[in-house]
């Protein structure tokens, strides 16, 4: 299991780190809202991880907020980017 | 390591992979539309694949209802967050063209000038002189009006 966590803690990093470049590079603002998107599911499932590492579930209710989360976040994005898109 | 372990453990990397595959794709694809394209694989499947892994490793009741809660929020909410987002660029990009009408957008009317009013259109008639009095090469047909003299 050592071994699992180490490929997926390298894998999710590296979706991160990509992500955070968009982030700050990405010439419009949904181009930064879709990357806050894919960071966001990243950290769902470093949660995840952290509770398939430690046996425990208690990451779990942290995880379905950041779920919601996402979802009002670039919900709410969507709605108030097009007065002011760059 | 029992074979429960190893398809767990082969569940969580297929998550991680697409996180790491969704990022790529959203620094190298070209365009908005198909960066939103890649955005949406992770918060589906990558999350479904997360959640099987980790309900694989610790499977009671509780902690399985727990995770196909998740599930059911991320099954719900992706689809409709993703559809959000894509109209509102589609709408940016309507607006950066000055594009043509569109059913979809609704700033068309505005976007394409105000050449498409019926009034507009009769006086792109009468400066082609389409319609025009011969007696009068000023005054059109459109706007003759009786004479006071």
């Amino acid at each position: 299991m050592t071994v699992t966590m180490w490929i997926c803690g390298v894998l999710f990093g590296l979706g991160a780190t990509f992500s955070a470049i968009r982030l700050v590079r990405g010439p419009t603002m949904i181009d930064r809202a879709a990357a806050l998107d894919i960071i966001l599911a990243i950290i769902v499932g470093v949660l995840v991880l952290i509770a398939a590492d430690t046996e425990s579930p208690i990451m779990l209710v942290v995880a379905v907020v950041v779920a919601l989360l996402g979802f009002i976040g670039s919900a709410g994005l969507a709605k108030l980017l097009p007065r002011d898109r760059r | 390591m029992s074979v429960v372990d190893t398809i767990a453990s082969v569940c969580l990397v297929g998550g991680a992979l697409l996180s790491m595959l969704a990022g790529i794709a959203v620094l190298r694809f070209p365009d908005t539309m198909s960066r939103i394209h890649a955005a949406t694989k992770p918060q589906v499947l990558g999350i479904v694949l997360l959640m099987i892994g980790l309900g694989l490793r610790l499977g009671t009741v509780a902690i399985i209802g727990e995770l196909a809660l998740i599930v059911v929020l991320q099954f719900v909410t992706a689809p409709v967050a993703a559809h959000l987002t894509v109209r509102a660029a589609f709408r940016g990009e309507q607006e950066d063209q000055d594009a043509q009408p569109d059913g979809l957008s609704g700033h068309g009317a505005e976007a394409a000038g105000a050449d498409d009013t019926p009034t507009e259109i009769a006086h792109a008639l009468v400066d082609e002189n389409v319609g025009a009095d011969p007696d009068h090469p000023n005054r059109t047909v459109l706007d003759r009006r009786p004479e006071s003299d």
